[in-house]
């Protein structure tokens, strides 16, 4: 599978299972003791262009396995292989910083996600554009609505191109015209060979958007594979639960 | 060395995020005063007032200089201990980065060292207008202030390092940090002279890093004699361990910290 992005390899991630809170001085020289796996063995692969869904409950371990893939936290056990650039979660301004003007956590939010002032500025104008904040780029983060905040994260993180895209379920981003607006965005990304993983707990999203799918249940990969029968898998699982 | 290299490596491909983020953040901390940036300037200046106040003008000891003698330790005092405090928090409280966005942590390390450095230059340029105010004559040996600085600054920056890692897993770090520093504060030659000791006592203090700095700072800058260079190699000598232990935690655990902040 050498035409693979990124591959998973019986991955397994674990979290210390002890509140921070209850945790004592001795507790930092004792060697950890338990553990809770909330990824057991997951094996799949993304290609360059394709749109990869993630399905699951709540609590299954969606999002750790978008802190993975995003390379914020790292596997106990398996292999996981990356061939190109890290992964980036579409976040809606991470790390803006109330006080400074809008263009200002452009930069910022850009900066964090790994690019440098060379590459944001190139993307500046068309970032600010999109946002459709106008003068409002020039005033304080503080005084914008939330939907103004959503705009501009999307727009930055949007605009500066990551090689894979990671989103995380339906952005709940400004009002319906600019809701139409990211989608549009993003399907025009899609067919632009651009290589997008969708995590979600819809089943017909599954079916309209992507290519393939994992379905994970409880750390443990159910299924992998074409995401319309992943999708009529995970439905029919659902409604025999409920 | 690799540990080393690495950290040079991690630093200069995000130079545009440490440079920035130092600057926005510093520019956040004021943006809604209405001195902003002199605040950086007022700061030292009434720290050092207030000391003053009591110990010469309340308690009426020190004798002539006693003024411009307590600040030459001040400045740098208040930059080890602002560096140190933060230093512990400077991981957990870039919690909501951390959750979302992958940043090696040393950026952040070294974010909250440079911006407590830049505060310490300022400081550093009210204590040059103390100089003068005082007539401290110029020599050659204030350039030796360099060299000091640059130790001091390397001190820091291991003892931040470490700081910044268990901070993360024992919160109560931060509190106890104060109590440190504030022990280190009073068991310095901050607001006596090494002179008036006792050769036993003296010995004693010299176990506290911040004994070494401050002499040698007041050596440089009022007794016109060199710093104490041979303090000042060991606790090189102690940072450049200190840095290697820290950076390998840190480095080790870079992706451990965004389970548990």
């Amino acid at each position: 599978m050498s035409n693979s992005l990124l591959e998973l390899r019986d991955v397994w991630v674990s979290y210390p299972d002890k509140e921070i809170k209850k945790r004592n001085l001795l507790s930092i020289f004792r060697a950890r003791s338990k553990k809770f796996w909330a990824l057991k063995g997951l094996n799949f692969d993304v290609k360059q262009g394709e749109v990869l869904g993630v399905i699951g409950r709540n609590g299954s371990g969606k999002s750790t396995l978008l802190k993975l893939l995003s390379g914020l936290i790292a596997q106990d056990k398996g292999e996981f292989i990356l061939r190109g650039q890290r992964p980036i979660l579409l976040t809606l301004g991470a790390g803006f910083q109330p006080e400074l003007l809008g263009i200002q956590n452009i930069y910022l939010n850009g900066l964090l996600l790994g690019y440098n002032r060379a590459e944001i500025e190139a993307k500046l104008d068309e970032i600010i554009e999109f946002s459709e904040l106008g003068e409002f780029i020039y005033k304080p983060v503080r005084t914008y609505s939330s939907g103004m905040k959503s705009r501009l994260g999307f727009a930055t993180a949007i605009t500066l191109e990551p090689q894979i895209l990671l989103l995380d379920e339906i952005l709940g981003v400004g009002d319906v015209a600019f809701r139409a607006k990211c989608e549009a965005k993003i399907k025009e990304k899609i067919k632009g060979n651009q290589t997008v993983i969708i995590v979600t707990h819809s089943d017909s999203m599954l079916r309209s958007m992507c290519n393939r799918a994992v379905w994970i249940h409880a750390g443990e990969q159910m299924a992998f594979g074409d995401a319309t029968s992943v999708a009529a898998e995970y439905s029919a699982f659902m409604k025999r639960r409920s | 060395m690799f540990i080393f290299r690495k950290l040079l490596m991690d630093i200069r491909s995000r130079k545009d995020l440490i440079y920035y983020y130092a600057i926005y953040d510093l520019k956040s901390n004021t943006a809604r005063t209405f001195f902003g940036f002199l605040w950086w300037i007022i700061d030292p200046i009434i720290y050092m007032g207030m000391f003053y106040l009591l110990v010469q003008v309340i308690l009426g000891r020190g004798g002539p200089n006693y003024g411009i003698f307590l600040f030459v330790a001040l400045i740098p005092l208040k930059w080890t201990i602002s560096t140190l405090v933060e230093g512990t928090s400077a991981i957990t409280s870039k919690a909501s980065i951390l959750q979302q966005i992958y940043v090696p942590k040393i950026a952040f390390v070294v974010i909250s060292v440079l911006k407590n450095l830049f505060k310490f230059l300022i400081g550093l340029v009210a204590l040059v207008v103390f100089l003068i105010i005082y007539r401290v004559s110029f020599s050659t040996y204030m350039l030796e202030i360099i060299g000091v600085i640059i130790c001091n600054f390397l001190f820091l920056l291991s003892l931040t390092t470490l700081a910044a890692h268990f901070g993360v897993y024992f919160r109560d770090l931060k509190n106890i940090m104060q109590y440190i520093c504030r022990a280190m504060y009073y068991l310095s030659p901050v607001m006596f002279s090494m002179e008036s000791l006792s050769p036993g006592i003296k010995l004693w203090l010299y176990l506290n890093p911040l004994t070494v700095f401050i002499t040698s700072y007041r050596n440089v800058l009022l007794n016109h004699q060199h710093a104490e260079w041979i303090g000042l190699g060991i606790l090189t000598l102690i940072s450049v361990i200190l840095l290697y232990l820290g950076l390998k935690l840190l480095f080790k655990y870079d992706k451990e910290y965004a389970k548990v902040v």
